[in-house]
């Protein structure tokens, strides 16, 4: 029993990676960013997408998320790009988990918009004082009211273009995102290649995107995406909500 | 209201971009539009909510994911080369000058009768359809990877999958159009060659002698060993990613062509090349076939 336990150990780092992966991500080899971003990308667009909060200068603030998708994803892109340069590859030792090390990039990235906003405008003590700020952050994890009332929007519109595929293309879709298969695991129970469910699947995507824009949901834009869309226009520091204390 | 062109173009740059993505100098213009245009944002953003429904409700789709990681991707491409970039740059002026100095010899050759010279026939097996014996034709050359220098040897349809593909093509001399190439695996997987799924671009061919197209097959990455079947088309247009895939779909599961068989476009729907053939003589279409050997145990 204590030899397999000896030899598990042994391969893997103190972060929870094997050491290949610890090594191969230091010399930032590609096959090792893809497995790291993989492996953390999910909880880094969960923190972004729902935001923190944070308490700069002794005053409360909350980062309400980001509200439009290509704003998370330019944000999401801006943080593993920082990760995967090589200092701040260096900089991380290899013994502390790297999500937490991650999730404080991304939350620089979005606190660097608040900090240039406090040099446009700074606050000023009655003495005449800039008010410097030490900031301390807290996450969040829940849908904001408009985001639920969206995607129920949304899901009407896929209900009706799920309704328009044909049986195997609805099965591919069961298996994939109900049963939580892999494209591996899809293959092989629908018998046929990798490269075709990938296929299939970059072609369902693209066919639902089509079926949206003809149906013109201009209904869905002034419902769903009305309430962030004056937003949307401004910097990433505008979406910061400052809460009373 | 009617949209206007410039809304429907980056309408459909969004589609791509989240379905087989984007090649990067279009990425960074829709990203440009992206940052400018909150309507434009709007109609990206709400195009991802339904990818987050369709991947099964979800609060961030696993293909929204894919689309930052290519970015990521393009981003060491473009900042790092990696080492299989570097490699492959090294690697295509050295192809080059092979397939060069192999058509030369294979031209020298049939100016002068020589067969002896010509390092490969391609009588009878293109299927390019009985009684067309000048139309396109094309070839499949392999150097190993590792191979370094001016002029590696290059192997006609001796490929392997630690080797680089380089391809060559033929068309008669009042031939004009756009070259689509592309392959059929062993599993029936699609294989792209021109267009791929991140470069919309044909190649447009140039009539007379054998030709090397501007392309360097790494064959270890998404190749199976096995029978490979290579396709290819001239028409009045490249062929779309979706068309090829459809091409691909409905050949996998036909046997290879033999000598004296019709080409390939006649045994695939005639509605999939309606858009690229309205007339049967506006296409050339030839196929050949190669199997790929596995990797060499070190």
């Amino acid at each position: 029993m204590s030899v397999p336990t000896a030899a598990v150990s042994e391969a893997i780092a103190p972060n929870g990676w094997s050491w290949a992966l610890l090594r191969g991500f230091r010399e930032g080899q590609t096959d090792a960013l893809g497995e790291v971003y993989r492996r953390h990308a999910d909880e880094v667009t969960k923190q972004l997408r729902y935001g923190f909060a944070f308490q700069a200068a002794g005053r409360h603030h909350r980062f309400v998320g980001c509200r439009s998708a290509f704003e998370l994803h330019d944000a999401l892109h801006e943080t593993f790009r920082r990760a995967f340069e090589p200092p701040a590859r260096e900089r991380y030792d290899g013994l502390r988990p790297y999500g937490p090390y991650l999730r404080a990039i991304a939350r620089n990235v979005v606190l660097r918009g608040f900090r240039a906003r406090e040099v446009q405008f700074p606050e000023i003590r009655e003495d005449g004082e800039a008010v410097t700020s030490a900031i301390e952050v807290v996450d969040e994890g829940s849908q904001t009211p408009e985001q639920h009332v969206g995607r129920a929007q949304v899901r009407a519109v896929v209900k009706r273009f799920l309704d328009t595929l044909a049986a195997p293309d609805r099965r591919l879709l069961e298996l994939r995102f109900v049963e939580g298969q892999s494209q591996r695991d899809a293959a092989e129970t629908l018998g046929l290649g990798r490269q075709q469910i990938r296929g299939r699947e970059a072609k369902l995507r693209e066919q639902l995107l089509r079926y949206l824009r003809r149906q013109g949901e201009e209904g869905l834009v002034a419902v769903g995406l009305a309430l962030p869309l004056p937003l949307l226009g401004a910097p990433l520091f505008e979406l910061l909500g400052e809460v009373l204390r | 209201m009617m949209r206007s062109l410039r809304e429907a173009r980056v309408d459909r740059w969004i589609e791509r971009e989240l379905g087989e993505g984007l090649a990067p100098r279009r990425r960074a213009r829709l990203h440009e539009v992206l940052r400018r245009d909150p309507r434009a944002r709007a109609r990206y953003d709400r195009a991802v909510e339904a990818l987050r429904v369709l991947e099964g409700d979800v609060d961030v789709a696993p293909s929204e994911l894919e689309v930052v990681g290519r970015w990521l991707a393009a981003d060491r491409e473009a900042t790092a080369p990696t080492a299989v970039l570097d490699h492959a740059r090294r690697w295509w002026p050295a192809l080059l000058a092979g397939l060069t100095a192999a058509l030369a010899l294979l031209w020298i050759g049939s100016l002068t009768g020589g067969r002896a010279l010509q390092p490969w026939s391609d009588d009878g097996w293109q299927a390019r359809g009985p009684g067309r014996a000048d139309g396109l034709a094309l070839e499949a050359l392999c150097g190993s990877e590792t191979l370094e220098g001016a002029a590696p040897i290059l192997r006609p349809r001796d490929c392997g999958l630690s080797d680089l593909m380089g391809l060559a093509y033929r068309v008669p001399a009042d031939r004009e159009g756009q070259l689509t190439v592309f392959g059929v695996d062993a599993q029936g997987d699609a294989m792209f060659y021109l267009p791929t799924p991140a470069e919309a671009t044909g190649a447009a061919v140039e009539a007379g002698h054998w030709r090397a197209l501007p392309l360097a097959v790494r064959l270890s990455v998404n190749h199976a060993a096995g029978p490979l079947r290579i396709y290819g088309l001239v028409a009045p247009s490249v062929a779309t990613v979706d068309e090829v895939r459809s091409f691909a779909e409905q050949l996998a599961p036909l046997r290879s062509a033999e000598p004296g068989d019709p080409p390939w476009t006649a045994r695939v729907e005639p509605r999939s090349l309606r858009r690229l053939c309205p007339e049967p003589s506006s296409c050339d279409a030839a196929e050949l076939r190669l199997t790929l050997r596995p990797k060499a145990r070190p």
